[in-house]
């Protein structure tokens, strides 16, 4: 783990949780499992302080405790959970995704999940103001949250989540060694480690829904919604034994839908972006993980379905057969006409050199599905080529594309396929060699690898560019969060003097020029976070689908 | 060799005749030697030449227009330096060789017959000038290709949309070396192999392209409109193109609490 990223973690949890849960969290990130005196010892706070700042961790699902034996004892450690942190960066995003599936309800549902953590369906209820509500708004609540449990945005917390990863694997291996009669060897370990693989990822992709539980339908329960199992008619509610929190990982893969959407729309133009829009949208609620490497398929007549109605793909694609491109076609007539308008744009997509759209043959050809793994890797690129045109210049693209086109070079041949003199491209690479997007390799003449002998290769790493880029990423979200306190601590006076309580009840308190400091303040904060935002977007892209 | 109206001393007179006045070259395989007779010209041109020069023009006439480096040349012939020297000024006085330098190794002495044009290997092709890569004529054929394919790669009759799938028209990269010759952009004569690489340094440069059509390998513009969307936050931020990035810590000299672009960028 670098720096950057404790760096960030510790940030994230100062904006969020004030100072004394960044002491704590950063020094659990830094030193990893650790039990309670020695934090106490080393944060150099109180064990009061401690304890809550390790409780408000653990209710925000942030920090993991594992009880170990130590000589004769029994240790309670506590371990922060780094991804979890950095994933609050993302509150955000999911929120706005929430908004657009399930519009007020859904957000007001997250918001009490969020800030309480974990909640149980009954806490949540108390504070929507249950019995206030009428019958209509409390069957409106229970779809939406019924909703949000099935599409899983929010699950359930069991037990097993409690113990860190690490915590797990450690009890798993001792299980598996207590099994053996002596020292294991090197083959009995690899085959340890791969069988717990196996099952970690078949549990995972097995991965019932926990928190709902059936039960036959009574026909004078009215707000609860039905399904049918079999002959019988079933009614699903939420199990209230259990506390429920936010699984951001199901937001990454609807947030890389929109990536992979935008990317299409780049390509060719917003009707493209629209039928893959619909298209993932028809399959949306199928997709398990942002590891899977193909989406469902898709039929042309889902596909033409899901289109919005004021879409526009006549106007978008130049056909030559006779009829289809004046624009008079109805789109959703449903007629075989206006299907092939569709039906010819697939194609398009499907001949882009993207490749990101493929039909799948398997299925009487009329199906479409998108090819997420080579999505991933378009996306990925797109973000870095951006990136060195602007910080390199144009030519470092063209050699890094060189580069991993061609496999390892050397600075002359690199100058033969770029067409350009050896002395710019020695530049060039140099600069993306100090930058980590580049490295050498060195190939001895002679015996005695004498440095003048050797010749030197260029080459690219996909997985080193990307950590790269990544780790700059973490620096610059860093520094964004410190000049955002920075900001604050400047106008706290102001801040101080707004939260007032006669200043709250009457704004004519501030004077003109308070005002104007809390404008500027205002849009400063707007500017910082908005492009933490934009930046954790792209980290979506270089760690949470890659 | 089988003469039948001569016999073997008349012949073998011939040759020495022949021999002596440059006329007549001899070959050896094997064994056995080969006879080949010279032209006029030829003749003429080697007549006027001493042993040592003969010997030094015929590994020059040898290296074809690949030339023959002079230091190879000394080890061939096997002569002490001064005389290859002297005999290497007297031909190129004669105007019968020159010396030619290559693109790869600019320091390297290199010898050629005087008429014969210097090897792609030695110029370095299309995209050499005296010598040097001429990167403003390579940047300027490029836009110019560029801008062709673009206008052949999107509809415009109809803003912002794209062409259907049986479009057939993108193009390839002979269309594209016609275009080049019909404008007159180029001096030089580009083969399709130049062009293909001008191409491919427009599809490293991420402008076109490349799609495999039924017959032939073509360039298609993907950049459909100019603006920048695709802009990375990275470098939206001051700290993407900071000079000091490096330096900056939190509490550093460097820092973003002190930092006069972040201070730029917030007033803006």
């Amino acid at each position: 783990m670098s720096d950057y990223e404790l760096n960030l973690t510790r940030a994230i949890l100062g904006d969020h949780f004030g100072p004394v849960v960044e002491s704590v969290g950063h020094l659990l990130a830094r030193k990893g499992r650790l039990p309670l005196p020695l934090i106490v010892r080393d944060s150099g706070l109180k064990l009061k302080q401690v304890r809550e700042a390790l409780v408000v961790m653990i209710q925000h699902n942030l920090a993991t405790w594992a009880e170990a034996p130590m000589g004769p004892r029994l240790i309670v450690f506590y371990q922060a959970s780094i991804r979890a942190i950095l994933m609050r960066q993302r509150i955000g995003d999911s929120l706005k995704t929430i908004v657009d599936l399930h519009d007020g309800d859904g957000l007001t549902i997250m918001n009490h999940v969020l800030v309480q953590g974990k909640i149980t369906p009954e806490a949540l209820k108390a504070k929507l103001d249950w019995k206030k509500l009428t019958v209509n708004r409390r069957l409106l609540y229970t779809e939406v949250l019924h909703a949000l449990i099935r599409l899983r945005f929010i699950e359930a917390v069991q037990h097993s989540d409690s113990v860190s990863v690490d915590d797990r694997v450690m009890k798993e291996d001792a299980e598996a060694k207590d099994k053996l009669s002596a020292m294991p060897s090197a083959a009995e370990i690899t085959k340890a480690k791969k069988l717990r693989m196996e099952k970690a990822e078949a549990e995972y992709q097995q991965g019932n829904l926990v928190g709902m539980k059936r039960k036959i339908a009574d026909s004078s329960d009215t707000s609860a919604l039905k399904i049918r199992v079999g002959s019988f008619e079933m009614v699903e509610e939420v199990d209230e034994t259990m506390h429920f929190r936010v699984n951001f990982e199901r937001f990454n893969l609807y947030l890389r839908n929109h990536q992979i959407v935008d990317l299409v729309q780049e390509r060719t133009n917003r009707s493209g972006g629209a039928i893959v829009r619909a298209m993932l949208g028809a399959v949306e609620e199928k997709m398990r993980s942002t590891h899977e490497e193909n989406s469902p398929p898709v039929t042309l007549v889902q596909i033409t379905h899901q289109l919005p109605k004021d879409n526009r793909i006549t106007e978008d694609i130049e056909l030559s057969t006779a009829g289809l491109d004046r624009g008079e076609v109805d789109i959703h007539g449903g007629d075989n006409r206006s299907q092939d308008v569709v039906r010819q744009f697939l194609e398009v997509l499907r001949h882009d050199s993207g490749n990101i759209l493929y039909r799948d043959e398997l299925r009487g050809g009329g199906q479409f599905r998108i090819n997420f793994t080579r999505a991933r890797q378009q996306l990925t690129e797109r973000l870095l080529f951006s990136y060195l045109e602007e910080k390199f210049g144009i030519l470092s693209c063209r050699i890094m594309r060189i580069l991993n086109e061609k496999g390892k070079m050397d600075d002359k041949q690199l100058a033969k396929f770029a067409l350009l003199p050896v002395k710019d491209v020695r530049k060039v690479v140099h600069e993306l060699m100090a930058h980590n997007f580049v490295s050498l390799q060195e190939i001895p003449k002679t015996a005695d690898r004498t440095p003048i002998t050797c010749f030197y290769l260029f080459f690219t790493s996909v997985s080193v560019s990307t950590d790269a880029c990544l780790q700059l990423h973490y620096k610059e979200l860093t520094n964004l969060y410190s000049r955002m306190f920075y900001e604050r601590t400047l106008r706290s006076r102001l801040l101080a003097k707004t939260q007032r309580e006669d200043v709250q009840q009457d704004q004519s308190l501030l004077s003109p020029a308070d005002k104007r400091a809390l404008e500027a303040l205002e849009n400063t904060m707007n500017l910082l976070q908005g492009s933490i935002l934009r930046l954790d977007r792209q980290v979506l892209l270089l760690r949470d689908i890659a | 060799m089988n003469l039948p109206n001569l016999s073997i001393e008349e012949l073998s007179e011939a040759i020495n005749t022949l021999s002596q006045k440059s006329l007549l070259l001899i070959l050896r395989q094997g064994n056995g030697y080969l006879y080949k007779a010279k032209s006029d010209s030829e003749a003429e041109r080697l007549a006027g030449m001493d042993n040592d020069e003969r010997l030094i023009y015929q590994h020059i006439e040898a290296g074809d227009n690949e030339g023959v480096w002079l230091k190879r040349l000394r080890t061939k012939v096997g002569l002490p330096n001064v005389v290859v020297t002297r005999c290497i000024k007297k031909l190129e006085q004669k105007m019968l060789i020159k010396p030619v330098s290559s693109v790869k190794n600019p320091t390297m002495k290199i010898y050629m017959l005087y008429h014969l044009t210097p090897s792609e290997e030695l110029t370095g092709g299309a995209w050499y000038t005296d010598q040097e890569l001429d990167v403003d004529f390579i940047n300027t054929l490029a836009s110019q290709c560029y801008k062709y394919i673009l206008s052949r790669s999107f509809p415009s009759a109809k803003p912002g949309a794209v062409y259907g799938p049986t479009y057939t028209f993108y193009p390839t990269a002979a269309q594209v070396r016609r275009f080049i010759i019909e404008m007159a952009i180029s001096t030089v004569d580009l083969s399709v192999n130049d062009v293909q690489t001008l191409l491919n340094i427009l599809v490293y440069d991420g402008k076109i392209e490349k799609r495999l059509a039924a017959a032939e390998s073509m360039g298609m513009d993907m950049d459909s409109d100019g603006d920048d969307d695709g802009r990375s936050a990275l470098v939206d931020v001051p700290c993407g193109n900071c000079p000091v990035f490096n330096q900056c810590c939190i509490d550093g000299v460097v820092s973003p609490v002190g930092c006069v672009y972040f201070k730029n960028w917030l007033d803006f």
